[in-house]
């Protein structure tokens, strides 16, 4: 494909961990496609074949009408010649550069004014005029990260490669600096590919992501598709949907699946969901699960209410996690103030609400 | 004191250093980055100096260089001239003697260079020999000065191989340990304790000269 950034690679390593991914990701118009999965499936090592960090005997890869890596020929274009850039998870800056030298690093080939103009640009780009003269072990870690940005920028990339991007920072400044990143890597207008394995750097950095396990990508979609409807329990696992449990299909049409959890009954829309699976995975995400006290009587339009018992009751961050027994385990998350309105307490009868259309079903074939 | 022999073990000394800097560095660039299996070959090839004795050593490198050999022959065709006994062969075997002293240090040095920044370096467009005097070079540095200091110090010392390469020359091969030993054999300890007091003198001037530049430049440059 043309317009397409596309890799095939496959290696195995010493200790017996295999590769063999597949991914294809559009150029125009440019996105972010995260890959996203746990330490140790591959992710880093994807995007270091991307870059001409990591070679292999069995590996494709074209950038657009280019050939970067082609086995068959044996082709290899070197990292110097790719055009990309590609910012490691530590940053790796140069120790005995100063801020200014490490953004002029990358920029060959240009007239001391053009080299000049474009540092004091970036510089100002990143807010780092003032720091200019300063070696790296002199900056805070959010002011490292600007450096390297800035430094992977200086050469204007084609492709930009992110390792963990926000992986070196504390808390609060990686809270901080998430959003900034998104509003930079959609304002750049180069196809970016960002490793991570935090969930919520994933949700709010990409466009679409590619779920990494065991070295291989095992779903690629926009971020919704595969937050909400994993095609499998391990994906389900991977992108931490909180509730999975296996169920029995007790009857299917056109537009809902009724489905037994134990003693409970739920439906689901149907969408695409095979007519003649008799058994299935069910995910119900937390954050989609409602919470009534039942002894009030409500109408409301969620399909699904189930009578349960408040187990546990977790702390997490500004929300609550909550346990319920519904006849199997069924995870709540509410807001503090939410929780508070309820006066929800151990042992406490709630009745849960889902929506039949954030009740999603894997079938088993 | 004898000053030809202190000229001429300054000169064979820095020459020598010179040298294992032009070719120790890839070496040492290769042995700190090859993946090759068979590298430790080239590792025990590289230190077996340290523990050979400097006759031993000395011998195969005149019967290398000597007229039968072809290495021999070539230099002698091109220049006219003979290897051995000559201040040309003395430097061959000085380079190969104090080889460990220069490579060693070297290649500790550049392996403990972060192979991301070189990979930074390279995504960054730049080539090997650019990442190598740009980045490289100047995090390693410290290490790079000390294997120069030690091969310069090794090759001012050495004994052994100079008699058996280089003979007894004066202004040719006569090195200062040459000197020294001439003098004690003549039983002139007055002229061989100034020779050697100056010999340990000078020695201890360049380390301390280069700890005390170390030390200076970390504080200046923190390479981590």
């Amino acid at each position: 494909m043309a317009d397409a950034l596309t890799l095939r690679f496959r290696k195995t390593f010493p200790k017996g961990a295999l590769i063999d991914a597949e991914l294809q990701v559009g150029l125009n118009p440019p996105i972010v496609t995260v890959l996203f999965g746990p330490s140790g499936s591959g992710k880093t090592t994807i995007l270091r074949a991307l870059a001409g960090l990591e070679c292999s005997a069995n590996c494709v890869i074209h950038f657009g009408p280019e050939t970067w890596v082609d086995d068959k020929t044996g082709v290899f274009i070197p990292p110097q010649r790719r055009r990309i850039g590609f910012l490691f998870q530590d940053y790796a800056l140069f120790s005995h550069l100063t801020v200014a030298g490490n953004v002029r690093y990358g920029l060959i080939g240009l007239s001391a004014n053009e080299q000049r103009r474009r540092i004091s640009e970036l510089l100002e780009r990143f807010q780092l005029q003032d720091l200019s003269s300063r070696y790296p072990d002199q900056l805070s870690g959010g002011q490292r990260q600007r450096v390297a940005l800035a430094r992977t920028l200086a050469p204007q990339p084609r492709l930009l490669l992110l390792d963990e991007p926000l992986s070196a920072l504390d808390g609060p400044t990686r809270e901080a600096l998430r959003g900034e990143l998104r509003h930079l890597l959609s304002s750049l207008g180069i196809p970016v590919l960002l490793v991570t394995h935090d969930r919520v750097e994933a949700l709010a950095l990409g466009d679409q992501v590619a779920i990494v396990n065991e070295g291989r990508i095992v779903q690629h979609a926009s971020i919704e598709e595969v937050f909400r409807r994993p095609l499998t329990p391990a994906i389900a696992k991977i992108v931490a949907i909180d509730t999975v449990q296996r169920v029995r299909v007790l009857q299917a049409d056109e537009e809902f699946v009724t489905i037994a959890v134990g003693e409970a009954r739920l439906i689901a829309a149907a969408r695409d969901f095979p007519s003649g699976a008799t058994e299935a995975f069910v995910c119900i995400r937390a954050e989609d699960v409602l919470l009534l006290k039942s002894v009030e009587t409500v109408s409301a339009s969620a399909r699904n209410r189930l009578p349960g018992i408040v187990k546990s009751l977790t702390h997490e961050g500004p929300m609550w996690r909550i346990e319920l027994d519904c006849g199997f385990t069924l995870t709540a998350l509410l807001t503090r103030q939410a929780c508070e309105e309820l006066a929800l307490q151990e042992n406490d009868r709630v009745l849960a609400m889902i929506k039949a259309t954030n009740v999603h079903l894997i079938s088993r074939s | 004191m004898d000053w030809r022999a202190i000229e001429l073990s300054l000169r064979l000394s820095t020459l020598t250093t010179l040298v294992l800097l032009i070719l120790g560095l890839p070496l040492a660039s290769w042995l700190a980055f090859s993946r090759w299996r068979w590298k430790f070959f080239v590792e025990a090839v590289v230190a077996l100096p340290i523990i050979l004795p400097p006759t031993v050593m000395g011998f195969y490198v005149l019967i290398a260089i000597g007229p039968h050999s072809p290495i021999g022959q070539a230099y002698a065709a091109i220049t006219g001239r003979g290897l051995p006994f000559s201040f040309q062969g003395l430097l061959v075997a000085s380079v190969l003697y104090s080889l460990p002293f220069a490579v060693q240090p070297f290649t500790a040095a550049i392996s403990t260079v972060d192979k991301r920044l070189i990979e930074a370096s390279w995504c960054l467009g730049r080539g090997w020999l650019a990442t190598f005097f740009r980045v490289t070079l100047p995090l390693a540095w410290p290490g790079v000065l000390a294997g120069v200091v030690l091969s310069f110090a090794h090759t001012l010392g050495e004994f052994g191989v100079v008699l058996m390469i280089g003979g007894n020359l004066s202004g040719i091969t006569r090195t200062i340990s040459i000197s020294i030993f001439d003098q004690v054999q003549a039983l002139d300890y007055g002229a061989a304790n100034q020779t050697s007091l100056a010999l340990v003198l000078f020695s201890f001037l360049v380390l301390a000269i280069t700890y005390g530049l170390q030390r200076r430049g970390i504080a200046l440059w923190p390479t981590r």
